[in-house]
C-alpha cells in the first residue's frame, strides 16, 4: 500500500493559485501551508507563497501546482483537498476533508 | 481505502450531534466540520484513538509523534480561553489521549489490550485457568537466586538475564501476533508479566545494595 | 476544520488573527520568597518593585487594627516583632494539625488545630488560616504586578512544588480565589523551571530538573523534544528544604549557647543568623556570627566543612530521591544530557557537587535560579491565554488510591500517570444486602492506609440489596490538568450514584471559604460577578459562532420567515453580550437556542440522508438480510 498524497487540489484551486503567483511578479516556487498557534483562536493554518522550498517541507504537486506543507501541518492537513470559493461576498481557499462531508469518515486514521 | 467496507457497525454510528451547532458531525471527528467546536472523544479502540494500525509491533517514534500531534491539538491548555463545555471536552479527550498511549507504549500492556481487542483474555485475567507450571517452577528459582545474591554484581548478573529474557519475550510475542497464534500470545503475556515483576524486585534490590555501599 | 477562507500572503507576513488584551502573569509562590513575572510576545520578564527588586519574602506581618505587611517590610519586623510576623507558610500548606504535631515546636510561630483537624495559627491575636496568609502574599504579589504594568492582573498560573498533594494543591488556588486572583493553571514549578530554561536555551533530549527551595525538594525528568515538555516523572519531599539547613544551624548555635526554652522570638531570630551564616558559607570556608538576647551576646564559629557534615545526610536524602526518580523513568543517570539547578538552596556547594557526581555533568543555573520558576509560569500564562508552539504534559507525584479490607491501598491511578487522567476500579459489596459502601480516598505510595495521606472520605448508599460479592461498584478518579482530584462512585447494576470533589480533610470547608470571601476581600463580591459575567458572554460568542458557522453551511433549508427569526435571536444576543446584564445575556442565548431548534433538526435530517446515500447498497443489503 503506497501512502496518498496529503493532500490534492481541485481545478478551481489550482487555476486561482496559478493566477496568484502570476500577478505577483517574482519568482515563486509554489505556495506554503504551515501552521501558527498564536492568536486568541489557538492554532490556525497560514497560507503563503514560497520563494524556496524548506529542507523539511513536504512536497506535492498536483495540477501544475507545487505545494510545500510545513510538518508541523501535514498530521491535520492529511487526506484534504485545496479548493477555492467564489460566493458574493467573500472568495478564497478551503481545505476541506473528504471524509468528513456528510460521508461517515470511518477508516480514517485522523480527522480533522 | 475502502471506506465501504467499515460501514458494517450500524448506521446511527456514521452521524453523531456536534453539542455544540445541533448539526450533523462524523463520529471520528475531532472537530465539528462546520462550527469547529472540540467534539468529545467516541467510542474507539486505542490504535484507532492514536491514528496507527492495530498490531503488536508499533513504532515508538510514530507513536509519539502521532500522541504529541493530537495533544498539541486537544489538550486542556489549548481551551483555557474557551468556555467551560470546550474546556470539559478537550479534558475528555487528553483523558483518553493519555490512556491510549500509556497502554500502548508498553509491549506488556499493549500485547494484553491487543488479546482483549481480538476477544481473548491474557491468562493472567482468567483466573479459571491455572497458571503454567512450568512456567512458576522458572519464576519460582529465578525469585529464589535473586533473594541469595549477596553482592550487586550478583543482583546485576540476574537483572541482566531478565533484562534479555525480557526482550526475548517480545520478539516471541510479535512472531505471535503476527501468526495470529492468540493461544501462544496469550501465554507471552503471562511470562511477560513475570518477567517484568523480576525486574522490577532486581533494579530494586540493586539500588538498595548500592546505596548501601555508598 | 471548519469551512474557513484562506487568501495567499506574502512569506511571514499572514496577520495574526485578533490575540486578546488580557494580562496573565507566572507567580512564584514560594517558602521564602516569591516571584511574579510576564510574558508578552514571546519576551519573559520578571516584574519588579519600584526599588529595582524582584524577589518578594513571602513573610507577613500582622499589627492590631488590621494592618498587614507583606515582604521586605515584613521580613524587617521579625526581630522587633516576631510574635506578630509569619514566615515558610508554604510548608503548613494542606497540612492538618496531626501532620504537624512532631515538628511543631521546630516552628516560628504558635500553632493550633481547631475542632475539624485543620491548621491556624496565633498571631498578632488572631487566629489564621494558612490559606489566608497565603493570600495575603498572593494580594501583595499582585499589587506589585499591577503597580509594575499600570492595569489589573486578574489572572495567573501560579507554580507548585511537584510533590504537593491533593490537599496542599486545593489550599494553593483557594488562596489564591482569596487574593482575587483566577487561576488559570497550577504549573508544577520544576516543569515551569525547564519551560523557561527550554525555551530559553533551546535544549532538547531528556532534561533533570533539581529543585531545592526553602521548604520542599522536587527533581522530574523532563524530555524537551521540538516544543513538546513531556514529563516523565517526578519525586521529591514536600518537607524538605533550606529552611531545614536554617533550622541544623540555628539549633547548634543555640545549643552552643546553652538556651533550652525556646519562645517564638528566639527561635526565628536564631534562624536569620543561621540564613546568614548559610549563605557566608557559600562563598567562604568559614565565619563567625553573633546572637544577642536576654541581655547577652554570645559568638558561634562555624566552617563549611563542618556545615557540610552536618547537612550532609539532607543532601543524600535528595540524591536518594533522584536515583528513585530515575528508575520510575527507566533512564541511567548518564541518558540525562543536562541537569537545570532550581531554588536559592542549590547555590549550596555541597549541593552541586552531589548533583554533578550523581548525573555526571556540571549542572546548569545561566537563568537565576530564583527567577526561573516565575519565568516558567509567565511563559505558561501567556500560552494559555494567547496560543503557543510548545506543550507542556506532567503527570501526577503521587499514586492515588482507595482502601480496602484491612487497611491495604488499591491504587487506582500510579504516579506518573500522564494528567488529565481518568481511570476506573471496580469494587464490591462483603456483606449480605450491604446497603451503604464507605470510600476512603489516599493519596500515597506506602501499601497501608496509615501510611499514606488521608484525601477524603464519602458514602455511597441507596444500593439496593443484594448477597455480598454482586454489586458492581465502579469508582472513578479523575485528575484533571491542574493534578486536582474528583472521585465519583456509581453502583454499575443499578446506576446509584455518588460524587465529590475531593475536598481535602484538612483543608477549608466551602462555607468557611464564602465567609472568608465576605469578610476579607472587599472587591470579592465585584470579581466573582465580573467572573460569571465573562463565561456567561464566553458561553453566548461559543453559540453564536457555532450558529453562524452552521447558517453558512446549511442556510438552504430555512424559509425566509424562519431565517429571519434566527436573525433576530442572534441579534438579541450580540446586544446583550455588549452591556454587561448576565441574566439578560442567558435568556437571550436561551431564545437563540430555542429559535434554532428546528433548524438543528433539518440539519442532522440531512446529515443523516447524506451518510445513507453514502453507504454503498452492497452493505445495506447486508444490512437488511441480518
Amino acid at each position: 500500500m503506497t501512502a496518498p498524497a496529503p493532500i490534492s487540489i481541485t481545478d478551481a484551486a489550482a487555476e486561482r493559485v496559478k493566477a496568484l503567483i502570476a500577478k505577483r511578479g517574482k519568482p515563486t516556487v509554489g505556495v506554503r501551508i504551515g501552521v501558527r498557534s498564536k492568536g486568541c483562536s489557538g492554532m490556525s493554518y497560514t497560507v503563503e507563497f514560497a520563494d524556496e522550498k524548506s529542507p523539511y517541507d513536504e512536497t506535492v504537486e498536483d495540477k501544475g501546482v507545487t505545494i510545500f506543507i510545513d510538518p508541523k501541518a501535514t498530521l491535520f492537513i492529511l487526506g484534504t483537498e485545496m479548493d477555492y470559493v467564489e460566493e458574493q461576498m467573500k472568495s478564497g481557499f478551503v481545505f476541506r476533508n473528504p471524509n468528513e462531508k456528510g460521508r461517515c469518515g470511518c477508516g480514517e486514521s485522523f480527522h480533522v | 481505502m475502502n471506506i465501504e467496507a467499515h460501514h458494517t457497525d450500524g448506521l446511527e454510528a456514521c452521524v453523531v450531534e456536534c453539542w455544540s451547532c445541533k448539526g450533523p458531525a462524523s463520529p471520528r471527528a475531532l472537530f465539528c466540520s462546520v462550527c469547529g467546536a472540540v467534539q468529545p472523544p467516541r467510542p474507539m479502540d486505542h490504535f484507532q484513538r492514536l491514528g496507527l494500525m492495530p498490531g503488536f509491533d508499533v513504532d515508538q517514534g510514530e507513536l509519539e509523534r502521532h500522541y504529541f500531534g493530537f495533544q498539541r491539538r486537544l489538550h486542556p491548555d489549548r481551551f483555557a480561553a474557551r468556555s467551560a463545555k470546550e474546556k470539559l471536552m478537550s479534558q475528555q479527550q487528553a483523558m483518553a489521549l493519555n490512556e491510549a498511549y500509556e497502554t500502548l507504549k508498553e509491549p506488556l500492556k499493549r500485547a494484553a489490550y491487543l488479546l482483549k481487542l481480538k476477544g481473548r483474555k491474557a491468562d493472567a485475567e482468567d483466573s479459571a485457568k491455572p497458571a503454567d507450571p512450568a512456567l512458576l517452577m522458572e519464576q519460582m528459582e529465578a525469585r529464589e537466586a535473586l533473594m541469595e545474591a549477596d553482592s550487586a554484581e550478583q543482583v546485576q548478573a540476574i537483572l541482566a538475564r531478565t533484562e534479555s529474557d525480557i526482550a526475548f519475550a517480545v520478539d516471541d510475542l510479535s512472531q505471535a501476533f503476527a501468526a495470529e497464534c492468540l493461544e501462544g500470545a496469550a501465554k507471552l503475556v503471562m511470562r511477560l508479566k513475570y518477567l517484568m515483576r523480576l525486574s522490577d524486585e532486581a533494579r530494586g534490590r540493586k539500588s538498595r545494595m548500592t546505596r548501601g555501599t555508598l | 476544520m471548519s469551512d474557513m477562507l484562506f487568501d495567499i500572503f506574502e512569506p511571514g507576513e499572514t496577520p495574526l488573527p485578533h490575540a486578546g488584551d488580557e494580562v496573565a502573569v507566572g507567580i512564584d509562590l514560594g517558602t521564602t520568597n516569591s516571584v511574579v513575572a510576564i510574558s508578552r510576545q514571546g519576551k519573559p520578564e520578571v516584574l519588579r518593585d519600584d526599588k529595582g527588586r524582584a524577589i518578594i519574602p513571602s513573610v507577613v506581618a500582622y499589627g492590631r487594627d488590621d494592618e498587614v505587611v507583606v515582604g521586605h517590610e515584613a521580613r524587617n519586623l521579625i526581630l522587633d516583632r516576631p510574635q506578630d510576623v509569619v514566615s515558610s507558610i508554604k510548608r503548613l500548606m494542606g497540612r492538618g494539625i496531626e501532620d504537624i504535631k512532631a515538628v511543631a515546636g521546630q516552628l516560628p510561630f504558635e500553632v493550633d488545630g481547631d475542632a475539624t483537624g485543620m491548621v491556624r495559627l496565633k498571631v498578632a491575636g488572631r487566629t489564621l488560616s494558612p490559606v489566608e496568609i497565603s493570600a495575603d502574599i498572593l494580594k501583595a504579589v499582585r499589587a506589585q504586578a499591577e503597580a509594575a504594568l499600570g492595569k489589573k492582573v486578574p489572572k495567573a498560573v501560579i507554580t507548585v512544588p511537584a510533590y504537593f498533594d491533593d490537599a496542599a494543591r486545593t489550599a494553593t488556588k483557594d488562596a489564591a480565589r482569596l487574593a482575587g486572583i483566577e487561576v488559570l493553571r497550577l504549573v508544577n514549578e520544576p516543569t515551569a523551571a525547564a519551560l523557561a530554561y527550554g525555551l530559553d536555551q533551546g535544549a532538547e533530549g531528556l532534561y533533570a530538573v533539581y529543585d531545592l527551595g526553602g521548604g520542599t525538594f522536587d527533581v522530574s525528568l523532563l524530555r524537551m523534544e521540538k516544543g513538546v515538555f513531556q514529563v516523565k516523572a517526578t519525586g521529591g519531599d514536600a518537607a524538605l528544604g533550606g529552611d531545614d539547613i536554617d533550622h541544623m544551624i540555628a539549633e547548634l548555635f543555640l545549643a552552643e549557647r546553652g538556651v533550652t526554652s525556646l519562645d517564638a522570638g528566639r527561635v526565628k531570630q536564631a534562624l536569620m543568623t543561621a540564613r546568614v551564616a548559610k549563605e557566608c558559607l557559600t562563598s567562604r570556608s568559614e565565619g563567625e556570627w553573633m546572637l544577642e538576647f536576654d541581655g547577652k551576646v554570645s559568638k558561634h564559629a562555624l566552617s563549611r566543612q563542618t556545615l557540610e557534615a552536618m547537612i550532609s545526610p539532607l543532601i543524600e536524602r535528595t540524591i536518594t530521591i533522584c536515583r528513585q526518580v530515575l528508575e520510575d523513568a527507566a533512564a541511567l543517570p548518564e541518558d540525562v544530557k543536562g541537569v537545570v539547578l532550581v531554588g536559592g538552596s542549590t547555590r549550596v556547594p555541597l549541593v552541586r557537587k552531589r548533583v554533578a557526581d550523581l548525573f555526571g555533568t556540571q549542572p546548569l543555573a545561566n537563568i537565576n535560579p530564583d527567577e526561573v520558576v516565575a519565568v516558567g509560569a509567565a511563559q505558561q500564562a501567556e500560552a494559555l491565554t494567547h496560543g503557543s508552539d510548545t506543550l507542556l504534559l506532567d503527570v501526577t507525584p503521587l499514586s492515588l488510591g482507595l482502601e480496602t479490607m484491612g487497611g491495604i491501598v488499591e491504587k487506582v491511578i500510579l504516579r506518573n500517570t500522564p494528567i488529565p487522567a481518568a481511570l476506573a476500579q471496580e469494587f464490591t459489596t462483603y456483606q449480605d444486602g450491604q446497603a451503604s459502601m464507605m470510600i476512603h480516598v489516599v493519596q500515597g505510595e506506602r501499601e497501608l492506609v496509615a501510611q499514606n495521606r488521608s484525601l477524603a472520605r464519602f458514602t455511597l448508599s441507596g444500593i439496593p440489596p443484594m448477597a455480598a460479592g454482586a454489586a458492581r461498584i465502579r469508582v472513578t478518579f479523575t485528575v484533571d490538568a491542574d493534578g486536582l482530584l474528583t472521585v465519583s462512585a456509581c453502583e454499575t447494576t443499578t446506576g446509584v450514584e455518588s460524587q465529590v470533589q475531593v475536598k481535602p480533610s484538612y483543608g477549608i470547608s466551602e462555607e468557611e471559604m464564602a465567609e472568608m470571601l465576605k469578610d476579607s476581600l472587599e472587591h470579592a463580591k465585584d470579581d466573582m460577578a465580573a467572573r460569571l459575567l465573562a463565561e456567561a458572554k464566553v458561553d453566548a460568542r461559543r453559540n453564536l459562532l457555532a450558529v453562524r458557522a452552521a447558517l453558512s453551511h446549511d442556510s438552504d433549508l430555512l424559509s425566509p420567515s424562519e431565517r429571519e427569526g434566527i436573525d433576530r435571536a442572534i441579534a438579541t444576543v450580540e446586544t446583550a453580550c455588549e452591556a454587561s446584564d448576565r441574566e439578560a445575556i442567558l435568556a437571550s442565548a436561551e431564545a437563540l437556542e430555542t429559535a434554532t431548534k428546528p433548524f438543528a433538526e433539518k440539519r442532522m435530517d440531512r446529515g443523516i440522508r447524506k451518510a445513507l446515500a453514502g453507504v454503498s447498497m452492497d452493505s445495506l443489503e447486508k444490512r437488511v438480510g441480518e
